[in-house]
């Protein structure tokens, strides 16, 4: 199993991803990244955690996308850094961690600029971010809009 | 100010009411006086348990020293009336040594348990914030939510503006107060802070909700409040429980049932602080101009009808229904209603507590004397619970030009509680004490 996604990367990618879909949690962002990290399982609990005694003592609840945000990110990469040996994989994985592309064998040049990803490329992101996006604690039909809103997010980043 | 009509009474003469709603903060509130009870009711309890733990403890002791120190039947049956009072202060200096040790044992245990939720009441802030993660924004983040609360509290009028933190990755749409009076806190939930930009009205309802709280004065209470359910619990339930658990069967049943009244009895009234005091706050942010964000807000919350929630329910909750506090918040006056639970429980709360502290004051004073002591001691809450009951109720009457019969309930609970009281002292169960723990003794 290759190395845990870089925290800096994830925290990137679902920063985008949440300024794409749900702006009002920006704010919040960077201490759910910290909560999020420190407990992933805690900060993804559709529920929240409530306090009936000392509480303001309403049930209502928001869906905050930022921890999901996160954790998709962190999944993708994961998902896709695991594909050892998949050139496509490993490429996409590049372009998301805005790592330089090796040089070309032949030639020994310095390593290139991370390129647009290509309509392949997008296309395995968009397959593994729907996959993991459906195994998250989402209903359907949000996990798939959330995985959507991270390929077109990718897509007009990178 | 709502119009001011006439009404004739049917005897003659006029009288006047008004539709006007009424402040609720105009005359001393329901969580002051349900607060006191607590901590009655949970001294007296206390006092019960630890007078119980002491027996179990050192009844061989106590049964060695009675008997003794015991009564020659034949010489008081001879003697005069002096005679027999000389002859039972006699017995009653003889054992003074064992009676004296008993009551200390009891009052330091009462000490023990409001000790020690004093300390867990300063160290609950901290718990608080590391235990819902609350961390502090910083100003770039936390710039719009820290204006949001410093402008509120200025509008209000509050001395203190709370340090404000969040529980980011939270989606429950959640506010608490907390902290000292000097240091408050307030922590608010990812899923309020997004309530900002998506709907204001209800995100500055919840926040004026929390500030009340500050305005009121009631955030020590609650944690004390809470502090003190489980300190009771911990330190005066939890050890005679245990002895209880290993004890003769004819024990348990005179001391266990009146254990379980008096934990039951502490914790309905620990639930009744806490459901008071959110009332209060709704009614202080509706007068400040947030009521329909509020009752607009309780909808989402609420399940079912409209109406009160069942009363079974109603006692054991710790916070008011979603529906109870739309119709406070719509109706007012429902908060001045005379409580006659509340007068049951302070009329239980005095005549069990009565017997408790004049057992003690006897072993310290003389018997006429430590009478009134005991009376002077418990009577003053039982007053003040009837007079503010009666007040209350007694002025939404005046006003809305009812009959305003409000003695009634009130008496009748404070009399059946009187009645029941002195059955769960320690005294009305002073037979099992006598047998003993085990059935060893006796």
């Amino acid at each position: 199993m290759a190395d845990p996604p870089d925290r800096a990367t994830v925290e990137a990618l679902a920063r985008q991803l949440v300024a794409d879909v749900s702006p009002a949690e920006l704010p919040l962002f960077r201490a759910t990244a910290d909560s999020y990290f420190a407990d992933p399982g805690r900060s993804l609990s559709p529920r929240g955690r409530q306090d009936e005694a000392l509480g303001f003592g309403v049930e209502a609840v928001v869906t905050l996308v930022g921890p999901f945000a996160l954790d998709l990110v962190r999944r993708v990469l994961t998902s896709l850094t695991d594909r050892v040996g998949d050139a496509l994989a490993e490429a996409v994985a590049r372009r998301l961690g805005r790592q330089p592309d090796p040089p070309p064998a032949a030639t020994g040049d310095q390593p290139g600029q991370p390129k647009p990803l290509d309509p392949a490329q997008l296309g395995l992101l968009r397959t593994v971010a729907q996959e993991e996006a459906r195994r998250m604690q989402l209903p359907p039909e949000r996990a798939q809009r959330l995985a959507d809103a991270l390929v077109a997010s990718i897509a007009t980043r990178v | 100010m709502g119009p001011v009509e006439a009404v004739r009474r049917p005897r003659g003469g006029t009288r006047w009411r008004t539709s006007a709603p009424l402040d609720p903060r105009c005359l001393p509130s329901d969580t002051s006086v349900r607060f006191l009870l607590l901590l009655a009711a949970v001294a007296s309890a206390t006092l019960y348990l630890y007078t119980a733990l002491w027996f179990t403890l050192r009844g061989d002791t106590f049964l060695a020293v009675f008997t003794s120190c015991g009564l020659d039947v034949g010489e008081l049956a001879a003697g005069s009336a002096s005679d027999t009072s000389l002859v039972l202060d006699q017995q009653a200096d003889c054992r003074s040594g064992v009676s004296r040790e008993q009551a200390g044992f009891a009052l330091a245990g009462t000490s023990l348990v409001l000790v020690a939720a004093y300390g867990s009441y300063l160290l609950l802030p901290l718990w608080r914030a590391r235990r819902a993660h609350l961390v502090r924004l910083d100003e770039v983040d936390g710039a719009m939510l820290h204006a949001a609360v410093s402008e509120q509290a200025r509008q209000v009028g509050l001395r203190r503006e709370p340090t404000v933190l969040v529980d980011a990755a939270n989606p429950a749409v959640q506010a608490f107060v907390f902290g000292t009076t000097r240091h408050p806190r307030l922590g608010v939930t990812g899923g309020l802070v997004v309530l900002q930009l998506t709907d204001p009205p209800a995100f500055r309802g919840v926040l004026r909700h929390e500030l009340a709280h500050l305005a009121n004065r009631d955030v020590p209470w609650a944690y004390y409040t809470v502090c003190v359910w489980w300190s009771f619990v911990a330190l005066a339930l939890a050890p005679v429980v245990a002895v209880l658990a290993v004890a003769d069967l004819v024990y348990v049943l005179r001391l266990g049932w009146r254990t379980v009244v008096l934990a039951v009895l502490v914790l309905l009234l620990r639930n009744a602080v806490l459901r008071a005091r959110e009332a209060y706050a709704d009614a202080r942010a509706a007068a400040w101009g947030s009521g329909d964000d509020l009752v607009r807000l309780l909808a989402q919350g609420a399940t079912g009808e409209d109406g009160p929630p069942p009363r079974r329910r109603r006692v054991l909750r710790r916070h008011p229904a979603p529906q109870e506090r739309r119709r406070l918040l719509r109706d007012p006056d429902g908060m001045f209603r005379a409580e006659a639970p509340i007068a049951l429980a302070a009329g239980i709360i005095t005549g069990s507590s009565f017997e408790s502290f004049e057992s003690i004051a006897v072993l310290l004073l003389p018997s006429a004397v430590a009478l009134w002591v005991a009376a002077l001691l418990v009577a003053p809450l039982l007053a003040v619970v009837l007079c503010v009951g009666a007040w209350r109720a007694g002025l939404v009457g005046a006003v809305r030009g009812t009959d305003g019969r409000v003695a009634g309930p009130l008496a009748l609970g404070a009399g059946v509680g009187l009645a029941l009281g002195p059955l769960l002292s320690f005294e009305a169960a002073a037979d099992a004490v006598v047998v003993g723990p085990v059935g060893a003794v006796g």
